[in-house]
């Protein structure tokens, strides 16, 4: 069995202090393997955020451990949590956070100059993963000039245009209508399945569940409990 | 001439044109007063200078504190935004240094055929460029730190 992409153990994280202090997550247990979208529901509120910037390395937990490709975020500086993200997380932000003054472009080749990856080459890769999302036409174009859909999609290529082994997706159809939220989704399983990565997807749109190789629910910090949809199992109990 | 004039005509000092104007210079700078005021005008030049460029970054980079934290969700390293703001304030001072040598080029030519020239030297020109940068790159200091001190995670809160 390969070893997974993430592993987080037994992860808890209080945020704020005294009569504020919040468990925000609960002895979470979670691996994500490559090849597999896995579609973490929630309803808000429930510590998704947190778990995020947790897996995405944004964040240490308060207590428990966390390996992104085998390497341990626990006692990680500013620093190695940025060079491990750097290395091995893209991210789809629910408003895409795509830089307005910069193209599409710019936009996906901004990720690969953080890495120091730029010229030719960069330009290369850039256009290459513009057109698997569909939008290599679009370019040029600059993102007030481009819908919604064109924008996550400007935001996925961005996400894994270096290649990492993580894909982690925050609420990515939540600016969509149904239609480009469905192919946003398309992209995400396919970059799952085709380029073997890890895709995590938070969202609270039972819809997406049809994409899903996994799905996990989370309420009040703690994961309650995980579905396989496209499993014998869960194929004979959906048909009950 | 100087020795001629000095031995003939008593009560009487003579001056060679470099004695005459570093004299005159220093009894400007020096004995009036006028020096003390032009050096605590440019000191505070100096001061205002910086505070301004640092509140202008500073409050750019409050407004795209949602790009830097982007950047930094995505891995980018402290030294990349030192160079992101370092370069911002060195524009800064790039365009703030033409814009003053536009005016002080017009100065220039406005009192060359007056009196009282106003002489500004490559030396000088070197030097001022070199000072501006310097207060531009002091000045992205307060920037630099609101920016690394950032949690990376408000990238997602919006």
């Amino acid at each position: 069995m390969t070893e997974p992409i993430i592993e987080a153990h037994n992860v808890s994280k209080t945020l704020g202090a005294g009569p504020a202090q919040v468990e925000a997550l609960k002895r979470v247990d979670l691996a994500l393997n490559g090849g597999e979208l896995t579609v973490l529901m929630e309803p808000s509120g429930s510590g998704k955020t947190t778990l995020l910037s947790i897996l995405g390395c944004m964040l240490t937990p308060t207590e428990g451990t966390v390996r992104v490709c085998g390497v341990s975020t626990q006692s990680a500086g500013a620093e190695q949590l940025a060079k491990i993200r750097r290395e091995h997380v893209g991210f789809v932000f629910q408003s895409f956070h795509l830089f307005p003054t910069l193209t599409a472009d710019e936009n996906v080749r901004l990720a690969l100059d953080v890495r120091r990856e730029r010229g030719v080459e960069a330009k290369a890769k850039a256009r290459k993963v513009l057109a698997e999302v569909g939008v290599a036409h679009k370019m040029a174009a600059f993102p007030r000039e481009l819908s919604g859909g064109e924008q996550q999609r400007v935001a996925i290529a961005r996400a894994v245009v270096a290649e990492p082994s993580l894909v982690l997706a925050d609420e990515p159809t939540a600016a969509l209508d149904r239609v480009n939220g469905k192919a946003m989704m398309g992209i995400l399983a396919a970059i799952a399945k085709k380029q073997g990565r890890a895709v995590l997807v938070v969202s609270h749109d039972a819809r997406l569940s049809g994409f899903a190789d996994r799905i996990v629910h989370i309420e009040d910090g703690m994961l309650t409990g995980e579905e396989r949809p496209h499993s014998y199992g869960h194929k004979l109990r959906s048909s009950a | 001439m100087r020795h001629d004039i000095q031995s003939t005509v008593a009560g009487v000092e003579a001056l060679t044109p470099d004695q005459f104007r570093s004299r005159s210079r220093s009894f400007w700078l020096f004995g009036t007063g006028a020096g003390a005021a032009l050096f605590a005008g440019a000191l505070l030049g100096i001061i205002v200078g910086t505070v301004i460029v640092a509140q202008t970054l500073y409050s750019s980079t409050k407004e795209h504190l949602f790009e830097f934290a982007t950047l930094r969700a995505i891995g980018c390293s402290k030294g990349y935004i030192y160079n992101v703001i370092v370069y911002q304030a060195l524009l800064n001072a790039v365009i703030g240094f033409a814009v003053a040598a536009l005016i002080g080029f017009a100065v220039v030519e406005g009192t060359a055929k007056t009196a009282l020239p106003v002489v500004i030297t490559p030396a000088l020109i070197a030097g001022l460029f070199l000072l501006t940068a310097v207060m531009c790159t002091a000045s992205a200091i307060i920037a630099i730190v609101r920016v690394v001190r950032m949690d990376p995670a408000m990238a997602m809160a919006r």
